[in-house]
């Protein structure tokens, strides 16, 4: 496996102190949480920093890191070397990361498989496990004919051996058409187990989309910025528009400027308040290559007179 | 805890109107009712207005209370900071939805 450089992940010097340790996790962390970030890769950091801060904040484990991993560079094929953590003795601390999140080079070095690893009974765990089943991710399309998806909920409870496992559940979930993003579904007694022979609970899913190339979402309405030609939007036209429902004909009015929206009434969501699709208008020009582009836009050009800039001068 | 069987699940919407309990909410959201008490008196969730035997949630409290957990557990924020945070959140959102709306 690869070596994590865990001072560099923090953009940490080897000498940092623990409150340096401290204030360099609370700005990334800050950074990069999932629910908070504009990140593309949030949740990746995200975990990737707790890690780090998880071995240099513990005395114990940042000594024993510092020690083994002296010569080191991120990335670097590596292999703990046999009793390397020798006269080290870890205490079981998980507070503030689900154990199951943890890299395959921390389990290594630090998990509850390692030598040198004293437990202690299992009774401080603060695992945070059930928030991986909150939201689901599907596609526009999934949300307007509906359909069904399989997913996988991943939940992480203590063992009968007292650590922390995580168990994976798969579910087919039938998707009712018209959901919005954002809106929850509730799927009947997919929550926690009762007790005894009590019934299980309702589990709740966010719904979130998968950006979609072309179409935007907002509530039941679905956008789309429709390129026309210059002429189109002048003359007018009858072009073909692609709906999730299948293409269909829309017709431009003529003397159509950029930004102008068409609404195609009940073509967003389906549902008891159908949405509506709204196309709005992008003109877009052919580039003016070889002599007939250029010859064809001067002849535009001297067609009019026309300024552009007018709403500009004071 | 027991293992629940591998199933096909029909989900059910829900929609705007629908009211949740404050036993599905701390079900849902895995909180304690004291804890429940204390996002109430922060402001952070509405809970209707009565007693609590008749606290109603808007579904979107479930997102709201998510959120607070969430973040109170990994950057160390109080329940006052995760409802002025959620708020806003909710500015931002508005803004973003503007902005779209006005790009040509």
């Amino acid at each position: 496996m690869k070596f994590k450089d865990y001072y560099r992940v923090m953009g940490l010097d080897r000498d940092a102190t623990q409150s340096d340790i401290k204030r360099a996790y609370r700005t990334l962390a800050r950074k990069y949480h999932p629910d908070v970030s504009v990140e593309a890769d949030a949740e990746a950091r995200f975990k990737e920093v707790g890690e780090a801060y998880a071995v240099l904040r513990d005395p114990e484990k940042r000594a024993a890191y510092d020690q083994l991993g002296a010569g080191f560079k991120s990335g670097q094929d590596f292999r703990p070397p046999p009793d390397w953590d020798q006269g080290f003795e870890f205490h079981r601390d998980f507070s503030g990361a689900g154990a199951s999140e943890f890299s395959d080079f921390f389990e290594s070095l630090f998990g509850h498989g390692a030598r040198g690893f004293a437990g202690s009974g299992g009774r401080d765990f603060s695992l945070r496990g059930q928030d991986t089943h909150a939201k689901i991710v599907i596609d526009l399309e999934d949300a307007y004919h509906g359909r069904t998806r399989n997913f996988s909920l991943k939940h992480t409870d203590i063992g009968a051996d007292g650590r922390p496992r995580v168990q994976v559940r798969n579910l087919k979930v039938r998707i009712p058409p018209g959901v919005c993003a954002g809106q929850h579904i509730r799927l009947a007694r997919q929550g926690s187990v009762g007790v005894g022979k009590g019934e299980a609970g309702d589990l709740y899913l966010e719904v979130e989309f998968n950006p979609h190339p072309f179409y935007h979402l907002e509530g039941k309405d679905i956008y789309l910025d429709l390129p026309v030609a210059p002429w189109e939007a002048a003359l007018g036209a009858t072009i073909e528009v692609p709906t999730p429902k299948g293409a269909v004909k829309l017709k431009i009015p003529p003397n159509s400027q950029a930004g102008r929206r068409l609404r195609l009434k009940g073509r967003g969501l389906p549902g008891k308040d159908a949405g509506d699709m709204i196309a709005i208008l992008k003109i877009v020009t052919p580039p003016a290559s070889g002599d007939a582009g250029k010859a064809a836009y001067r002849a535009f050009a001297e067609a009019f007179e026309f300024s552009p800039r007018d709403s500009l001068r004071g | 805890m027991g293992k629940l069987p591998n199933s096909t699940v029909t989900a059910e919407i829900l929609e705007e109107d629908v009211r949740l309990t404050r036993y599905e909410i701390c079900e849902a959201c895995e909180i304690s009712v004291q804890q429940l008490t204390e996002f109430i008196e922060e402001g952070l969730v509405d809970a209707g207005g009565r007693g609590p035997d008749e606290w109603q949630f808007h579904v979107t409290s479930l997102r709201r209370i998510r959120f607070a957990k969430s973040i109170r557990r990994d950057l160390g924020v109080n329940t006052a900071g995760a409802a002025l945070a959620l708020d806003l959140l909710d500015r931002i959102d508005a803004l973003k939805q503007k902005l779209r709306q006005l790009e040509p």
